[in-house]
């Protein structure tokens, strides 16, 4: 059905430039960094462009700007406003005042250069070391001219991976439900707004729907490629997951779980090796714990009790499940083996937790409190318990990044429903959508 | 699945001839008949269940001798989109947090029940509602407790699995967007949807 052309990582080449003064990489390496014990201090001056076509400035200048971001957001580099940038005058790699970066504080300075070479987007990218006057990254990417942001996204990974080993997640994305296209369902007992699943870079930026259901669809999970969807759609009437593939038409989407009106399904998660999806489903008489193989063979029930058994997550190796249970009295969080048998109690919340997700040593969840709820997030070896936000608003639904560094959740603390990212200590939220009401995000892997 | 239908469309002929031969007793009124207007917010506790009328007797098994005319059922005429603008078949209210079906809400199922069974030809979907508090996730498992609640109440009082569908919608759609307690009863709901007539 809707096959959106997504941007894939062709879409920018980069080409490594000649280092300005040559120095062997390892020695860099060992380098990096400030002053002992401090973030090295980043500086990007406005990116110098060659020309004066409208498109291309427009273009050096959101580069420069998402990379300012970028870079802000892993938190590797203390950035250096860009006001603070502005005062001194951009200039060559090879012609910088070092000195004057010297003065407001840089440890590096990020030069970039910018020409339309064809239809391509040519950006120069020098990172300079103001200390020792050499270039400590050097590449040329090659981008759309119409793809300026993902230019920049795939410089920050670049830099953050080279400079500092870290896997950022400036390319990776978030679906969502959305009912931010303001259309109406049919029918007429009451206004109901359609609700479709999107997908957006992480900042939210670029956002694109990616369902055209005409319904209720909510709780899209991706697939650990990054090239599917599972979600959990209404539109048959009754729920059942679909399998949506991003990049090819399809006819007919898949049900792996096989719903029917009797045998709904929910909460759809993929196993880290995309192999499987775990669900909770009524089947038979109240949700319980499925997983079924992606193609629909091999149902496995693995939870069986008179209480709820819901929200499952997978653990990063695939050997283990938690998922939310009320039978202890109140919904919390258990794991148990992806096989099914004995199960642990993980969380004691007072009232209840829910929505739990797993990266690294740690579970993420929502902690229902007075007067709402809020993410928590509980080491799965030591138990250790870290509240992450504090109001205002009801926070819920947390997502994991990749690197385990962010989360992105659902708050209301804005009003409508909306989604902000912040990193997993619970510092620097930041709103990333501000139209309709925006549920259920789930962060990529790439 | 064909003999089933069968005995429908036969008790469907024999309803319809018991209502034209007793045009006034089965069905209240139009100003009599409780119409619960959404999105209205009518408190939940207020929402008057229909009278439930002793059923309608047996109807004796003989054909109708002269061809009924037409009938003053004002359900007769209108489609499903009218019945369910009525809410014709009236919502099951629950408390916080709750699956349970209390006194009120079972006379309004009863009620529901009775009407099913005057016109055995509806099917209806039972939509399992919560209000905003508490998690979306949650809300989708609580949403289906509701749901499968009233559809068991309903299967005790003999209307057949056939007719009935569920679906929860958790806290995705309020009837009331308010942040007031009214509002959050009035969302806490197992909704009936008349599918087919």
């Amino acid at each position: 059905m809707a096959s959106t052309p997504a941007p894939s990582a062709l879409d920018v080449t980069s080409t490594p430039l000649p280092q300005q003064q040559q120095q062997p990489q390892t020695e860099i390496r060992t380098t990096i960094g400030g002053a002992s014990g401090r973030l090295p201090r980043l500086a990007i001056p406005a990116f110098l462009v060659t020309g004066t076509e409208a498109e291309v400035t427009e273009a050096a200048k959101t580069v420069a700007e998402v990379l300012w971001k970028d870079l802000e957001f892993e938190r590797e580099y203390q950035m250096i406003s860009q006001q603070g940038a502005s005062q001194i005058a951009p200039a060559p790699a090879d012609a910088l005042v070092y000195e004057s970066w010297n003065q407001i504080g840089a440890d590096d300075v990020l030069v970039g250069s910018v020409q339309k070479v064809g239809n391509v987007l040519q950006v120069d990218v020098r990172v300079m070391s103001v200390e020792r006057k050499l270039s400590t990254f050097a590449k040329r990417y090659e981008c759309n001219t119409r793809g300026a942001r993902l230019c920049a996204h795939t410089i920050a990974d670049e830099l953050h991976k080279e400079r500092f080993g870290l896997d950022g997640v400036a390319r990776t994305k978030l679906a969502f439900t959305s009912d931010r296209d303001g259309d109406r369902l049919g029918g007429t007992i009451e206004q109901r707004s359609i609700k479709e699943i999107y997908i957006s870079d992480y900042d939210g930026q670029r956002a694109n729907r990616v369902t055209i259901r005409g319904s209720l669809n909510i709780a899209p999970a991706w697939a650990p490629d990054s090239r599917s969807i599972a979600y959990q759609s209404y539109q048959t009437g009754f729920v059942d997951i679909y399998i949506q593939k991003l990049y090819e038409v399809q006819v007919q989407l898949a049900r792996p779980a096989r719903g029917t009106d009797r045998a709904q399904n929910f909460l759809p998660a993929w196993s880290p090796d995309g192999s499987r999806l775990a669900f909770a489903s009524s089947r038979d008489g109240n949700f319980e714990i499925y997983t079924v193989k992606a193609d629909g063979t091999d149902l496995r029930r693995l939870t069986s009790h008179p209480a709820d058994d819901g929200a499952p997550t997978w653990s990063p190796n695939g050997s283990q499940i938690a998922f939310t249970s009320a039978r202890g009295g109140s919904n919390q969080i258990y794991i148990m083996s992806a096989d099914g048998g004995p199960v642990t109690k993980l969380t004691s919340e007072p009232r209840k937790a829910d929505r739990p997700t797993w990266a690294l040593d740690f579970i993420a969840y929502s902690a229902e409190v007075p007067g709402g709820v809020e993410i928590k997030k509980i080491n799965v070896g030591t138990r250790q318990e870290v509240q992450l936000t504090n109001g205002p608003g009801t926070n819920e639904s947390p997502t994991i990044a990749p690197n385990g560094r962010h989360l992105a959740f659902v708050t209301t603390r804005w009003g409508k429903e909306q989604i902000a990212i912040m990193d997993v200590d619970g510092n620097n939220v930041r709103q990333i959508t501000f139209t309709g009401n925006n549920r259920y995000p789930s962060w990529s892997n790439r | 699945m064909s003999r089933a239908s069968l005995a429908l469309l036969l008790a469907a002929v024999v309803a319809a001839a018991a209502c034209g031969a007793k045009q006034p007793a089965a069905t209240p009124a139009g100003g009599s008949q409780p119409q619960s207007q959404f999105p209205g917010a009518a408190p939940p506790r207020a929402t008057p269940a229909p009278t439930p009328a002793t059923a309608p007797p047996e109807p004796p098994p003989v054909l109708v001798t002269e061809p009924p005319v037409v009938s003053s059922d004002p359900l007769a005429g209108i489609d499903t989109d009218e019945i369910n603008r009525r809410a014709v078949l009236a919502p099951v209210f629950f408390a916080y947090d709750s699956d349970a079906i209390d006194e009120a809400g079972q006379k309004v199922l009863n009620a529901n029940a009775d009407l099913l069974k005057k016109y055995p030809t509806w099917a209806i979907t039972i939509e399992g509602h919560s209000d905003e508090r508490g998690t979306a996730e949650y809300n989708l498992a609580l949403g289906e407790r509701r749901a499968l609640s009233a559809k068991s109440y309903l299967l005790s009082l003999g209307i057949s699995a056939d007719r009935i569908r569920t679906v929860s919608y958790g806290k995705e759609f309020p009837f009331d967007p308010g942040k007031t307690e009214a509002a959050y009863a009035n969302n806490r709901r197992g909704h009936f949807v008349v599918t087919a007539k």
